[in-house]
């Protein structure tokens, strides 16, 4: 049985803290290297486990095709990481704490390099909504300034969730994919189809 | 509802366009590119509406218009305003309801269209919710849901903005690789690495719905 299959990607990302590892566990058949370990430093302070390094799960889709999810740690040093897993990749979920300023401000940096680098069908789930002083996706839409990019409040903890966060990007990409198809003859319109 | 079509393609299209249409004798132009709609928010509504009610429409393409002003209304901004309190005479709502009997099963885009004031925005996320819960969407069966008349207007007002701004594709994605000679012999000119991205599209979102 060595078939060969097609692997398409898809890319979690976001600030520390931001539920990365869960839902790349919830949208995954099976974790590989999962690297969480006890965090040092700054981000014990945060949490008690953080990952090294990246999340990655598989979905087997079938026979011929997988999808390979990768978990991305938000720091702006692992900017170059675009360039290698946008290769092949159908999409990017970005994932922000609501209630961290800090997770704000980080998010903001990536997005800018996300936006002026990459150029991926994107959503942004805002997790944590039922904690006190957590922003409002329009807040935080205002104050990362996303432009077009539609902000879905999120709980990474919840499976049904979280597919529904893959399913809005899934289906935007779509759209966009299908509109394409619509290829318009400039001199040939046919204007009795309506797509 | 030609123009409807025309306006979509348009759009969708990105390239520099004039649609010159005629209600009555009266004919007039609403020139299109990249960044928007030509002319100030007021103009641009105004013309917006007088296009879906126009007798006759047509569509010019060309790169060396000479615009008039250097005022753009970006299209969701423009759409969301030509549609703010836009009601139908009986003429327009009939053309509007057998419109919507011509489209096929749908896919529906997600988009922020609160931040540009599009007034309608909750009858649109929850066509967007049905079409989450269903896997496709049935333009026909929402616009029939309506419980009243100011109800039905605020649907077709949705179906009028999500079409025009391709917010709606046809759920037509082949599935199977098999079809490709006849999708592409149908769908004219589309490349085969966009069918396959809608194919690959379309059975993650399949798997990722069963799980
Ligand atoms: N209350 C609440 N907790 C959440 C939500 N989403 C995720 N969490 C929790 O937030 C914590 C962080 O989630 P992780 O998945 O470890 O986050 P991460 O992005 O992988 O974090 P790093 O690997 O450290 O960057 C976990 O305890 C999650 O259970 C939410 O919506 N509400
Ligand atoms: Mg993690």
């Amino acid at each position: 049985m060595t078939e060969e299959k097609q692997i398409v990607k898809l890319v979690i990302t976001g600030p520390v803290n931001a539920g990365k590892t869960t839902m790349v566990q919830n949208l995954s058949d099976s974790q590989i290297a999962a690297t969480d370990v006890a965090a040092t430093d700054q981000v014990s302070q945060l949490k008690a486990m953080t990952t090294v390094g990246l999340d990655f799960g598989i979905l087997k889709i079938d026979d011929s095709l997988e999808m390979h999810l990768f978990g991305t740690p938000g720091q702006a040093r692992f900017n170059f990481m675009w360039k290698i897993l946008s290769k092949g990749a159908i999409g990017a979920i970005f994932l922000v704490d609501s209630t961290s300023d800090e997770s704000m401000l980080e998010m903001k940096k990536m997005f800018e390099y996300f936006s002026e680098n990459v150029d991926l069908p994107v959503v942004v789930g805002a997790t944590k909504q039922d904690l006190p002083g957590a922003k409002s996706p329009d807040e935080i839409a205002a104050l990362l300034e996303l432009g077009d990019t539609m902000v879905i409040p999120v709980d990474a903890r919840v499976k049904e969730g979280s597919k529904m966060l893959a399913l809005t990007l899934l289906g935007n990409a779509l759209v966009e994919a299908q509109a394409g198809d619509e290829e318009f003859d400039d001199d040939n319109y046919d204007y009795d189809e309506l797509f | 509802m030609n123009s409807l079509v025309y306006l979509r393609r348009m759009i969708i299209n990105q390239k520099p366009a004039r649609l010159d249409y005629t209600k009555g004798s009266v004919t007039k132009s609403i020139y299109y590119e990249r960044a928007g709609f030509e002319g100030s928010h007021n103009e641009v509504a105004q013309k917006l509406r007088e296009v879906f009610e126009a007798d006759s429409v047509n569509v010019v393409t060309s790169t060396d218009f000479n615009p008039l002003t250097s005022k753009r209304i970006f299209a969701p901004q423009a759409i969301s305003s030509a549609l703010a309190g836009y009601t139908f005479n009986a003429e327009m709502r009939a053309s509007l309801l057998s419109f919507t009997m011509r489209l096929p099963p749908l896919i529906v885009r997600l988009y922020p269209m609160q931040r540009y004031a599009f007034q309608d925005n909750s009858a649109y996320m929850k066509m967007h919710m049905q079409y989450q819960h269903n896997g496709s969407f049935r333009m026909q069966s929402y616009v029939s849901q309506a419980e009243n008349t100011r109800d039905e207007i605020v649907r077709l007002r949705v179906m009028m903005a999500t079409y025009i701004l391709g917010l709606i594709a046809p759920m037509n994605a082949p599935r199977n690789e098999n079809h490709q000679v006849t999708q592409s012999m149908l769908q004219r000119n589309a490349p085969q690495s966009r069918k396959r991205k809608t194919s690959i599209l379309s059975r993650i979102i399949d798997r990722i719905r069963g799980l």
